[in-house]
């Protein structure tokens, strides 16, 4: 054996001893008891980038347990330019788990980012299936989610995988509504009550969820005893390290982006009862790499893709507040608002030369994966937002789109007044309600009066801008633009 | 939506993330904060990552 098997192997023998250190007391596994062993994940949000030491992982314990299943809770998209913006998008991680050949995946919101065609595309391209009990496309979408797979084990167990995934207070998942026509969505609650019959049918009932885990929990809870064995969860990002057993269901999730995987065994015995325990296994930056999973992600990262042209710039960008004032019109523009505003903070570049501008300028732009979020806020409310922001923005003004504002100020830290204006510049109706978008970091360190709470719009504002730009072509010069008066 | 950080209730835009319920908390306190020195937690002492979804009524912890 080689020195690479022999520190897998090692490796392997040393998760199984942790996992088995509780049992020191148990009675000798006999060959009646059918164990399975599975390995999962959730939220990878196309980190590919650890994607290789998680390929050593599953490959090292499949050294112990050829017959390990590999799942994942959904929400293996979004995240990554190299994976987001890719020409046939989310390509990246799907076939990095065709690589490793996953079994299962639950549908998470963020699968729905890469629109219905998008999807259907990456699930025709996978080869595992997709599952979920409470998604119901039109059939002319072509989207093929399972309500549930049936994995018949080689030493004979029979298990049934299902999955929900979380509604919002409007119904669907997390996610833009433009992203989900032609797509009905089920209370999962009842839903998932529907497919406990699977258990009279198989050894195993498993819920593979995009739920979160207090609501993995409340689920759980509502089920009557012995139905349901275990619960895969995901969507809250929650780092279960512990086991946690709820109605007897044992319930897991491992984080989020590949920083760690649960290893679950579930052992069932002659009179049916069910053993089940877990381990967290963390995911280390200085972990040990499978090389053709590394030389596939240097080439996803390597992609020309992301310096090809997305637009042409008619002019240098050169300052923060050029540079910001395209960011807050790609925001109102796209999102079709009547006001954007961008913090200062939020602009990272002053310089953007005049020709041509790639999808790697618009992540130097605006690299801190905010998302945008939509408020209704009157005149005054905008006013309260700004007087608020003067501090915290460290007394730097913040770039509008849509409105020209002037700061008349006692000294350089202390704003006496905030007077806003129409573009034309008459005199803004501080009374009427505006729609204004923003990204969530202005939305939730700004501490003002407003009755709005806000509506977060599922994307992030470099996406948006890639949008924008990709359907304007050729930016105008901002050389002149001048919407703050600092008085 | 409506959130319970430390036991008060704040409310917070829908789609918000953790890191957004824990900027929010720490303006309405006054205080600074580290990211690398905090933990939040559920009310089942689980962590939770800071781009974690928020859902309407949940609790958080935040340890610091």
């Amino acid at each position: 054996m080689n020195i690479k098997k022999t520190y897998r192997l090692f490796f392997s023998i040393a998760i199984i001893l942790a996992i088995f250190q509780t049992y020191s007391c148990k009675p000798k596994v006999e060959e009646e008891n059918k164990k399975v062993v599975i390995l999962a994940v959730n939220d990878m949000h196309a980190n590919i980038d650890n994607f290789p030491r998680f390929a050593f992982i599953v490959d090292s314990l499949r050294e112990i347990y050829p017959d390990l299943l590999l799942v994942s809770a959904g929400d293996n998209q979004s995240g990554n330019p190299a994976n987001d913006q890719y020409p046939q998008k989310g390509m990246p991680i799907t076939e990095l788990m065709n690589m490793i050949k996953f079994d299962v995946c639950a549908v998470g919101n963020h699968e729905f980012d890469t629109k219905q065609d998008g999807f259907k595309y990456i699930i025709d391209n996978s080869k595992f299936d997709y599952i979920s009990a409470n998604i119901k496309p039109s059939s002319n979408l072509g989207l093929n989610i399972k309500p549930f797979k049936t994995i018949k084990m080689p030493n004979g167990l029979k298990i049934a995988f299902t999955s929900v995934i979380s509604l919002n207070e409007n119904g669907i998942p997390d996610s833009h509504p433009n992203n989900l026509t032609d797509i009905k969505f089920t209370d999962p609650f009842s839903t998932a009550k529907d497919y406990l019959y699977l258990k009279d049918e198989h050894d195993l009932l498993i819920f593979v969820n995009h739920f979160g885990f207090e609501e993995d929990v409340e689920l759980a809870e509502q089920f009557p005893k012995g139905k349901v064995d275990l619960i895969i969860g995901g969507h809250s990002h929650t780092v279960v390290e512990k086991e946690q057993i709820f109605n007897d269901i044992l319930i897991t999730q491992a984080g989020n982006k590949l920083k760690y995987c649960t290893l679950i065994e579930l052992e069932v015995e002659k009179d049916y009862s069910v053993k089940k325990s877990m381990k967290l296994i963390p995911i280390n930056k200085n972990g040990e790499m499978l090389a053709e999973f590394q030389e596939k992600v240097d080439e996803y990262n390597d992609s020309p893709f992301l310096n090809e042209k997305i637009a042409e710039a008619e002019d240098d960008f050169t300052s923060y507040e050029q540079v910001g004032y395209l960011m807050g019109d790609a925001l109102r523009l796209n999102l079709n608002t009547d006001i954007a505003v961008v913090n200062p903070g939020g602009v990272r570049i002053d310089k953007l030369d005049k020709g041509d501008i790639n999808v790697r300028d618009v992540y130097s732009m605006d690299p801190f994966g905010n998302e945008a979020v939509i408020f209704n806020l009157t005149g005054n409310e905008i006013k309260a937002m700004y007087l608020s922001a003067f501090t915290i923005d460290e007394y730097l003004p913040i770039y509008p789109s849509g409105i020209k504002v002037k700061y008349i100020l006692k000294d350089k830290k202390t704003i006496k007044d905030v007077i806003f204006y129409t573009e034309s510049g008459e005199d803004l109706d501080m009374e009427k309600t505006y729609s204004v978008a923003m990204n969530n970091y202005m939305a939730s360190v700004y501490n003002y009066e407003h009755a709005d709470p806000g509506t977060g719009q599922f994307v992030t504002t470099a996406e948006n801008m890639i949008d924008y730009l990709k359907n304007l072509g050729t930016v105008p010069s901002y050389k002149n633009e001048k919407r703050v008066e600092l008085k | 939506m409506n959130i319970q950080i430390n036991n008060k209730s704040f409310q917070i835009f829908s789609g918000a993330k953790v890191i957004d319920a824990v900027r929010m908390y720490f303006t309405e306190i006054g205080k600074d904060f580290e990211i690398d020195k905090i933990v939040v937690e559920d009310k089942f002492g689980n962590r939770l990552e800071f781009d974690g979804r928020l859902r309407n009524n949940k609790s958080l912890f935040i340890k610091f």
